[in-house]
């Protein structure tokens, strides 16, 4: 700990919240980088436009069928999608556990309310 | 004239690094720019645009944020009470984009971002600084339960600050929210000039603090169309990857500019989103 103005070494929280959202970039960049190189080598042109395909959920429930860079991608961009919502969760197990009710509340409220726009969306 | 698959991977890589960059130094997601370039340059339906925007705006937030965080530059507390709503906004959005036009809302955006544009180009003569010197582990009480203080490393000195008026920044929150929701934006637009205008955040804490938000916010959004299948893989994949090493290089660019220099360069591009917006209300129809 320095004595005059400094950068500040993370608290505990912080760094496991900077985990949980560098760990998610980078396992959702992973999965893009190999799901482009995929398609790239099945179909040579990857970037063409095209209407809209089936939802993530009908894809992953029909794996079997479904391309391998389809589903890198899927995944990918899924995990990305799923960061914020683990760094939510994570927040707020940090602050039940640091003693701090009230922001461990607001934060499994923001969880609860991120589950409802999924189950909204599903619907 | 068809755009080569060459070509459309060049610009949305470029697009994405742009946005990224934006993202790190400003605190927003830049869908409100990125949208416009798939649309008008590469002739991408609007849903599926609106969907790319989304996920760009996860990325540059998950990947900046993991930054401010570790440097104490975003206010996790003050983000977190916020998202409470920006999570309901994002859903009344969501409920209600089937009755309110793309156009309305444009339109609406257009007038509402020149005034907020003014007012950081102005500036403020202060904000509530706090004496430094308070251990990050325990705040002096004089900063409230959700003051923070961090390390400008561009001025060499501590700043601690406390939140004024949190209500009106909920009231602004939710409104953000709920355009995230219609227009595929992270809302930091309104975030960042809400956060340090009324709330009296400084701008580089406002920053990182918007950008810590807005993933949330999108990621709401995004889930709506992944059950509707409207994400484009390749074309998301493409601008995620840009955006990913754009806001890598957008926060070392960030830690060496002024506050003062963030402040007029979001004014400038607030004028910029404005026409833009206007534009596409006024003209596309869209």
């Amino acid at each position: 700990m320095t004595n005059g103005p400094g950068p500040r070494s993370a608290p505990r929280l912080e760094h496991w919240t900077h985990l949980v959202l560098l760990g998610g970039t980078v396992v959702s960049a992973i999965l893009l980088v190999v799901g482009l190189a995929l398609a790239a080598a099945g179909q040579g042109a990857v970037l063409h436009l095209h209407p809209s395909g089936p939802s993530a959920w009908d894809v992953f429930s029909h794996a079997q069928d479904a391309d391998p860079a389809t589903i890198a991608l899927e995944l990918g961009l899924l995990a990305l999608a799923a960061t914020p919502v683990v760094r939510v969760a994570v927040l707020g197990i940090g602050w039940s556990r640091q003693g701090e009710p009230r922001f461990a509340a607001v934060a499994f409220t923001v969880l609860a309310l991120l589950v409802l726009s999924v189950v909204l969306g599903v619907r | 004239m068809p755009v080569s698959s060459l070509a459309r991977f060049a610009i949305l890589i470029f697009a994405g690094v742009g946005t990224g960059m934006l993202g790190a130094v400003l605190g927003i997601g830049g869908g409100v720019f990125l949208i416009p370039i798939l649309v008008l340059g590469l002739g991408l339906p609007m849903h599926q645009a609106i969907a790319v925007g989304l996920l760009s705006v996860v990325a540059t937030s998950s990947a900046v944020a993991s930054t401010n965080v570790e440097r104490g530059t975003a206010n996790m507390r003050l983000a977190i009470t916020l998202e409470i709503a920006t999570s309901l906004g994002a859903i009344a959005g969501g409920l209600a984009a089937g009755r309110l036009s793309h156009r309305a809302l444009e339109g609406l955006f257009a007038v509402v971002v020149v005034p907020a544009a003014i007012f950081m180009w102005r500036g403020r003569a202060g904000h509530s600084v706090v004496a430094a010197g308070s251990s990050t582990q325990n705040p002096a009480p004089a900063l409230g339960a959700l003051g923070a203080e961090y390390f400008d490393e561009a001025t060499g000195t501590m700043v601690s600050y406390r939140v004024r008026k949190l209500w009106a920044g909920l009231g602004i929150a939710f409104v953000a929210g709920g355009l995230s929701g219609l227009l595929g934006i992270g809302g930091g637009v309104f975030k960042v000039p809400a956060l340090h205008l009324i709330c009296e955040v400084p701008m580089k804490a406002a920053a990182a603090t918007s950008n810590f938000m807005i993933g949330v916010t999108a990621a709401a959004g995004a889930f709506l169309y992944f059950g509707r299948g409207q994400v484009p893989l390749a074309f998301t994949a493409t601008v995620v990857l840009g955006v990913l090493a754009g806001s890598a290089l957008g926060s070392v660019v960030n830690r060496r500019l002024g506050a003062g220099a963030v402040q007029k360069l979001f004014a400038v591009l607030l004028v910029g989103a404005s026409l833009q917006m206007m534009y596409r209300a006024l003209i596309l129809g869209e």
